[in-house]
């Protein structure tokens, strides 16, 4: 059974987390400015698997706001396309995790919400900000590296769900994790 | 049980941790991002067709005529051999008909981008495509005599 206080506090580990993941990206050099590795993702997943979507809702829209304080980029347009592309993603994650009828892993899950990260911040560019339809040319060098980091990212999520779901689902504390060749650990 | 056993059964909770969901998102991406490879070249070709290119149509060292690929129109020549027709459809052009011996012209088919060439050697008929910058005023294309001509 979990306790609203421990809620809290698992929904603000993994809030801080994602911003952790959220900063490290910002150093990490990239080929192409959009193409980030989305790792702050893998905070919102844990969080939607874990805790549920409130919590989800509440990791992705702090860490979109607290990262942005933190590089200095609120309210630039780079911060609008962060908060369009994470409220979609996460209202698509959330929305078929609840009523995907257990057909999506999280891998599944992670992709669709790699998707409408980057269809949110197409229309979003296209829009409002450039106010040019042209900009779907990027759309094929936005989605490519979107697919692979949707793997990725999913991928890492299952692995970390095996690790610490029975822990943190049983309240028990997270020092006691299993080690890795454990087979009998919940997928 | 054996490091290799231990992965093994590893990636075999992977593949069993996976659902049918997970495929049909995946193929869906990958149509997106194909559709929107095609749709920007679609796009793109659009933007060409649109920018009024012209076909200038030689016969020998005579400059025939000019004509631009944004209109429909079927002409008939007289090349070197015998007659031919030249139809401009769609954004291109292309040999519709040909009194040459070997076809070449009409099989090539259509064209419409600059730069790029009918040619009829028994006829003698050169067709270059020219973007929409070499009809600005006062840079008239000059029908240019080609370095040489051989066949």
């Amino acid at each position: 059974m979990m306790f609203p206080a421990q809620r809290l506090t698992r929904t603000a580990l993994l809030t801080g987390f994602g911003l952790v993941m959220f900063l490290f990206e910002t150093i990490l050099p990239r080929p192409l400015p959009w193409a980030k590795p989305g790792l702050a993702n893998i905070a919102t997943l844990l969080a939607l698997y874990l805790l549920g979507a409130a919590s989800a809702w509440a990791v992705t829209l702090l860490r979109v706001l607290l990262g942005s304080f933190i590089i200095g980029a609120f309210m630039n347009p780079g911060f609008w396309l962060s908060l369009a592309g994470g409220m979609a993603a996460v209202a698509v994650m959330t929305a078929l995790k609840r009523y995907g009828a257990n057909q999506f892993s999280v891998i599944g899950i992670s992709l669709a919400g790699a998707l409408a990260h980057v269809l949110a911040q197409i229309i979003v560019a296209g829009l409002v900000i450039v106010g040019r339809w042209e900009i779907v040319y990027l759309l094929p060098a936005m989605l490519w590296p979107a697919l692979f980091a949707g793997v990725v990212i999913g991928v890492t999520t299952l692995l970390l769900l095996e690790q610490i779901a029975p822990h943190l689902l049983s309240g028990n504390s997270l020092r006691n994790i299993k080690p890795m060749n454990d087979m009998d650990s919940h997928w | 049980m054996t490091a290799a056993a231990a992965s093994r059964m590893r990636l075999q909770a992977f593949w069993k941790s996976l659902r049918p969901g997970d495929g049909f998102i995946f193929m869906l991406f990958v149509a997106f991002a194909l559709g929107s490879l095609w749709a920007g070249r679609l796009v793109r070709a659009q933007k060409k067709a649109a920018a009024n290119f012209v076909a200038h149509i030689r016969i020998g060292d005579r400059a025939v005529r000019s004509a631009a690929l944004s209109e429909t129109a079927e002409f008939t020549l007289r090349g070197a051999v015998g007659e031919m027709v030249l139809r401009v459809e769609s954004n291109s052009i292309r040999v519709v008909r040909s009194s040459c011996p070997n076809q070449v012209c009409v099989k090539q088919g259509p064209v419409r981008y600059p730069g790029e060439m009918l040619v009829c050697v028994p006829n003698r008929l050169v067709v270059l495509i020219h973007g929409a910058e070499t009809r600005l005023p006062g840079k008239a294309p000059a029908p240019s005599r080609g370095d040489a001509v051989t066949y």
